[in-house]
């Protein structure tokens, strides 16, 4: 097996190609997208699409058909919660610390934080006032995808596509799944169970890795502090994606809303609760330890 | 155990047929329901929104009496399933699991290490540098 490793979006990149190596033209292509991708929606730089509006007055701004399609996924992601999850609460990030120059401590009137409304209708967005975007839980299984696509357009066929623990697996040549295991919240050395990916995407997200003091990354922005009866997700779906969505969406809501969400990505997953218990969905394929 | 478990995957199977095969005959039962005023004294009423089935079982030393019950959504999917034991509906009992759409396990893990042919770990991403160094910062300062 070849791989190709780099940098990107906040994390390592490996890619691995069942039998071939990936060719120099390939490599641009890949590298090039990721780039121009998180240029255009990390939160952390201050001249990306999803910062541009953080002074900007209430009114309607055309936004990019890539910003417009995953502000729309994520309006999806907010009905499916409840409006628990929402991509307005990166000023509530910002607040708690966890800012382009990693303050890492909340400010004292983070409790005044008032969530911005948003409406997106095609490629014109609807804000009430200045709002800071945060496409963290979605944006990288879309990247994912978009680079596996880009893949395919080299008509390479049998790959994994790695961005952080995060994936989309075809099958390997000669038809057999990826055997990928899953690490245990928490507890790095250890896995939770293990799953065969065959043209799935898988996404795993824990509370504990971006944690400073009281504080991680996944805010309730209703309630204004961290969410902590959830402290690891993993989903399983058609496409990384989905699955990536699917793990915020674990995070945003609660047991009694997971069938409903599952149907709609067409997902599997694991809710590992703060209690010591997991949730296992009944369509959960993978072994579990 | 492993009787009563399996009365409750029986029963749940029994139940999950009867809902699809009669879907459209429920959306209708509900809507009509939908005025009644739920008791909760009675094994035979059922809350709206909700459907129940009593399963018998014999055990060593006498019978099993489990109620099971599944909250319906508008839509006649499942949202939720609760099992009682009928003879003793107060009496906390550990072995009465309720799950939402799954199962509630203690999954204990086991050691990455210790595991063969695996071609990927799956994990939460790993932080940056300016995150580890800032994080660093933060706790020599504490």
């Amino acid at each position: 097996m070849k791989e190709f490793s780099f940098s990107g979006l906040g994390t390592i990149w490996r890619i691995t190609l069942d039998s071939l190596e990936l060719k120099d033209d390939a490599k641009k292509a890949i590298l090039y997208f990721v780039k121009e991708f998180e240029a255009s929606f990390s939160r952390f730089l201050p001249n990306s699409e999803t910062n541009s509006f953080k002074k900007s007055l209430a009114g309607k701004y055309k936004i990019s058909k890539e910003f417009a399609f995953l502000l729309s996924e994520a309006n999806s992601l907010r009905t499916l919660t409840k409006c628990v999850y929402d991509p307005a609460v990166g000023g509530l990030l910002e607040m708690a610390g966890y800012d382009d120059k990693y303050r890492m401590k909340p400010l004292s009137n983070i409790k005044e934080f008032i969530l911005p409304k948003w409406t997106v209708d095609g490629d014109i967005i609807s804000i009430d006032g200045p709002i800071a975007f945060d496409l963290g839980g979605i944006g990288k299984g879309y990247c994912i995808d978009q680079v596996s696509n880009i893949l395919r357009s080299f008509d390479y066929k049998y790959f994994l596509v790695d961005a952080g623990g995060d994936m989309f697996a075809t099958a390997k040549e000669g038809g057999a799944p990826w055997r990928v295991a899953i690490e245990y919240p928490g507890k790095p050395d250890l896995a939770a169970g293990v799953i065969n990916l065959k043209n799935q995407g898988l996404a795993v997200s824990d509370s504990f890795r971006r944690r400073w003091g009281k504080w991680h990354h996944l805010l309730n922005p209703q309630l204004k502090r961290p969410i902590e009866a959830v402290v690891g997700v993993v989903a399983v779906a058609d496409n990384a994606f989905k699955a990536d969505c699917m793990t915020s969406a674990l995070f945003f809501s609660n047991d009694t809303q997971y069938a409903t969400i599952a149907r709609f990505y067409n997902a599997s997953y694991l809710v590992f609760n703060s209690d010591g218990k997991t949730n296992v969905s009944s369509n959960w394929k993978g072994e579990l330890f | 155990m492993n009787n009563r478990r399996n009365v409750l995957i029986l029963g749940i199977a029994v139940l999950i047929i009867v809902l699809v095969y009669y879907r459209d005959d429920l959306i209708v039962f509900f809507k009509q329901s939908a005025e009644i005023s739920p008791t909760t004294n009675s094994l035979d009423v059922v809350l709206p929104g909700e459907l129940s089935a009593v399963a018998r079982y014999n055990v060593p030393g006498g019978e099993g009496v489990l109620r099971f019950i599944l909250a319906v959504d508008n839509s006649g999917f499942i949202t939720n399933v609760m099992t009682e034991d009928v003879l003793n509906p107060n009496a906390s009992n550990e072995k009465l699991v309720k799950f939402s759409e799954g199962l509630l396990l203690t999954i204990k893990g086991k050691k990455l290490s210790d595991l063969k042919e695996v071609d990927r770990v799956g994990t939460s991403s790993l932080t940056t540098k300016a995150f580890n160094s800032a994080l660093t910062e933060l706790k020599a300062k504490l």
